[in-house]
């Protein structure tokens, strides 16, 4: 532990180093004597691997951090990712990454979870692992704790992150949270009740650590990449997945996502954690359902968050009154994939708009679909300030947008945008994708049409002074082909073809008021090789980490340069994942995982894409 | 009314800064179910205003703020609320309350007084460390004190201004730029600063310096 001289010293000249102090309002932790007093509590660090920022406007982390220190045997307290000057303050002064309640060092946790939200994430990860004292590897870690784990929507796709994990958890974790950890304890008290013959037969304490992995393997969700191995062929695609957890079964066993089938059953977090310092998202956030039950092809999220299930409006309209008093935020976010799906939407927005706590707070519904009920919806939350509405049509034809199933025409688009107009709203973003699969240079071109039809209508429907003030955002991002959606087989377009469509669009849109933006397709092609990518991709990623690849997501950090030399050094081909159309045929490395929906519906769903194409060839 | 109220921020609190404080406090005051005043506009905020911002890293026992509410407030009431309300090393220690109006905090205060502890490895002249601070910047200086509390402990108490005063050619107290030519000296001369921290606001008033508290009738 680091007492407050310690950390004063390590703090001295550090940006921002309200990211490192923890003491905030919420805070759920044991005590340090309580941790004395009872050895055997399982001790978890949960860590977001970003800024803390960035990590705690994340709500996974609220709702695990709650339900673990709910319970009197379990505590959990958070870390993030050190900012580069403080990493390296930690590395020069050899202190160990710390969490922030207790400020313990990482590796005297019992377990150390990480969210693994997206790919990019992966170089933290490692770090972080690091920067605790370890092993990176799993397989050079002897000890019996800490165990490292992660999970989160990359994790669906196990293999690339595999060789630094112990574990990894697929689908909602609450719903194994409570089971793993009580498995865990199990072998703490095993291990505390023999210490010192554990210690002295370093054989039988690898065969206690053995045994609990394949424990915890039988839980369902948890994924143990050391029980798994890919055998491949002489093309690099994979032959079989092979199982050698147990005797009985050749075959590799699946490992099904675990599923909160009562969301209702978990009490809203109405008192998280509220920071200190600013962070990117500073707001309650209530989730109202998980799941989407939209479909458009493209989307991971939509499949591997099924099924699609609401919260009770009366528990939503209870939580949200109570939390925003027992936090004092001043916004509300309610969040799902797509706000406008809940069932109950209109009722609850009501109640909450009409409490008396509107007046001093706000309202966001970050994930509208904007049709004439959502546009009913943003007037209730907006009311006189009228901040900002998004689209996201995906796609720029009506052609492409039925390929990949996103449900909305082109005359439902151009009403609600008028309408909003009409309204008064004058900041309006758009949302496409290029290299989206049957693409063709018409679809493009209508992107470029979409965007400077919607100017037209501004000026029409504005008068000269909104007009004036009207901000058009677009925001235009590289396709990127996942895991578990009916494009997961489809190549991904080459990076410099990218480019040139990005390119083709900005020069046919009016630029005066539009302000274009998106991700760097170089990022999409990394995002899309480890989203694909298989067994052989861990050795890519610690070459990768050596160099000194970190804060990928941050566009100033990532450096395409050093992720193609380190593909190089380890021997892979980024282009394998990335621009190959996988065939249908082919065992994917993520066959290992069970997400709920069967192949076959995904290459039906694809073949349906295919054939909108053929079906809707001419029109645009 | 305005309820004028005097809080530390101690320990790891000395890492937040003037606008976390602002958002803290705001955010503190809404939990405690105080109806603060609303600013005017679309996105309305409660009426909170602070004392002058001190540097990141340094620990306050004075920090003062002002709050706005639209109905009558108690404050030995207000004191116990917001204080079940607040984060860790953050304590209001004192409140008043006004129906008049009040200049804002940072328009009156003049003077913020910081401690200085330092401990000594080997034996030195207290008139040694006086006359150093001495020749430090005297327009910047209201007045200091130096003691020896023990044999080798020194308490340094500077007076520093914290606005241009018309009719006096003062300058205004950086922290940073004194603290940095403390340790400069303290190393030379074998001393080291144990701590610091800023343990009072003040108004002059007729050349006496007055507590932010006397503006409260």
């Amino acid at each position: 532990m680091l007492d407050l001289a310690e950390i004063g010293a390590l703090l001295e000249g550090i940006q921002k180093p309200g990211r490192y102090i923890g003491k905030e309002f919420g805070i759920k932790s044991k005590k340090p004597g309580y941790l004395l007093k009872n050895p055997g509590t399982v001790n978890t660090a949960l860590v977001f691997p970003d800024v803390y920022e960035v990590g705690m406007s994340n709500l996974g982390l609220q709702i695990l951090y709650k339900i673990i220190n709910s319970s009197p045997r379990f505590n959990a307290e958070r870390a993030f990712s050190p900012w580069f000057d403080f990493e390296d303050r930690l590395r020069k002064s050899c202190t160990k990454l710390f969490s922030l309640e207790n400020r313990i060092f990482l590796d005297c946790f019992d377990l150390i979870g990480f969210n693994a939200a997206h790919e990019m994430l992966y170089t933290n990860i490692v770090n972080a692992i690091d920067l605790s004292g370890l092993a990176i590897r799993s397989s050079e870690r002897k000890s019996l704790f800490p165990l490292v784990c992660c999970g989160g929507s990359a994790a669906v796709n196990p293999w690339p992150i595999s060789a630094f994990m112990d574990f990894m958890v697929i689908g909602d974790g609450e719903a194994v949270i409570s089971l793993i950890l009580e498995t865990i304890s199990s072998y703490k008290d095993k291990y505390l009740s023999d210490r010192t013959s554990y210690l002295e037969n370093y054989f039988s304490l690898q065969q206690l650590k053995k045994e609990m992995l394949r424990s915890l393997g039988q839980l369902e969700g948890v994924f143990v990449p050391s029980l798994y191995s890919l055998v491949y062929n002489r093309d690099n695609t994979v032959k079989k997945i092979i199982y050698s957890g147990g005797k009985e079964d050749k075959n590799a066993k699946k490992v099904k996502k675990a599923t909160v089938k009562d969301l209702d059953s978990f009490e809203i977090p109405a008192d998280p954690v509220v920071p200190n310092i600013q962070t990117v998202h500073d707001r309650l956030n209530i989730e109202i359902m998980r799941g989407c039950g939209r479909g458009c092809r493209f989307c991971q999220a939509g499949f591997i968050y099924r099924p699609l299930r609401q919260k009770k409006v009366k528990n939503l309209i209870n939580k949200s009154i109570e939390g925003l008093m027992q936090t004092g935020y001043d916004e509300i976010s309610f969040t799902s994939l797509s706000s406008s799906d809940y069932r109950n939407l209109k009722k609850l927005i009501e109640k909450v708009t009409g409490s008396d706590l509107f007046e001093k707070i706000s309202i966001s519904l970050p994930s509208l679909r904007l049709d004439s009920f959502s546009l009913e919806i943003a007037e209730m939350i907006q009311s006189g300030r009228k901040t900002g509405l998004t689209f996201a049509p995906e796609a720029g034809s009506q052609r492409l947008r039925d390929i990949i199933k996103k449900d909305i025409s082109a005359d439902e688009l151009r009403e609600s945008i008028r309408a909003a107009f009409l309204k008064g709203w004058t900041k309006v973003k758009l949302y496409f994708m290029v290299g989206l699969p049957f693409e063709t240079d018409d679809d493009i071109k209508a992107i470029a049409e979409t965007t400077n039809e919607i100017i037209d209508l501004a000026r029409q429907c504005l008068d000269k002074r909104g007009f004036s003030r009207l901000q058009l955002g677009v925001s235009i991002n590289a396709f990127c082909p996942k895991p578990f959606t009916p494009f997961q087989w489809c190549a991904q377009e080459k990076i410099y073809k990218l480019e040139e469509k990005i390119r083709a669009v900005r020069q046919s849109i009016n630029s005066r008021f539009v302000k274009l933006h998106g991700n760097d397709p170089e990022k999409s092609s990394i995002e899309c090789a480890f989203a694909r990518g298989d067994s052989r991709l861990s050795d890519v990623i610690e070459s990768a980490w050596r160099s000194g690849a970190k804060f990928d997501n941050w566009a100033d950090y990532f450096d395409y340069g050093l992720w193609k030399q380190s593909f190089a050094k380890a021997g892979a081909d980024p282009d394998f994942y990335t621009i190959r159309q996988y065939g249908l045929n082919e065992t994917l490395p993520w066959d290992v995982i069970d997400i709920g929906i069967k192949k076959d519906y995904f290459i039906k769903e694809y073949s349906k894409a295919m054939q909108g194409k053929k079906l809707n060839d001419n029109k645009i | 009314m305005i309820i004028r109220f005097k809080y530390c921020k101690k320990n790891e609190a000395r890492y937040l800064s003037h606008l976390d404080m602002l958002r803290i406090l705001s955010r503190s005051v809404a939990r405690a179910g105080i109806e603060a005043a609303l600013s005017r506009g679309f996105n309305p905020k409660p009426r909170i205003t602070l004392s002058n911002p001190i540097p990141l890293g340094v620990q306050s026992l004075a920090e003062y703020a002002d709050l706005e509410v639209d109905a009558y407030l108690d404050a030995s009431y207000f004191i116990k609320k917001i204080n079940a309300c607040l984060p860790e090393n953050i304590t209001v220690i004192a409140a008043a309350s006004t129906e008049s109006k009040l200049k804002s905090l940072m328009s009156v205060i003049d003077i913020v007084l910081y401690d200085f502890i330092l401990e000594a490895v080997q034996n030195i002249n207290l008139d040694k460390i006086k006359s150093f601070i001495a020749a430090y910047d005297s327009s910047s200086i209201y007045r200091f004190e130096a003691e020896a509390q023990q044999k080798k402990i020194f308490l340094l108490k500077i007076y520093g201004y914290v606005k241009i005063l018309k009719y006096n050619s003062n300058r205004i107290f950086k922290f940073n730029d004194f603290n940095i030519a403390l340790k400069e000296f303290a190393e030379s001369n074998g001393l080291h600063i144990k701590s610091s921290k800023k343990t009072a606001a003040f108004i002059i008033k007729q050349e006496r310096l007055a507590d932010p508290f006397e503006e409260v009738v």
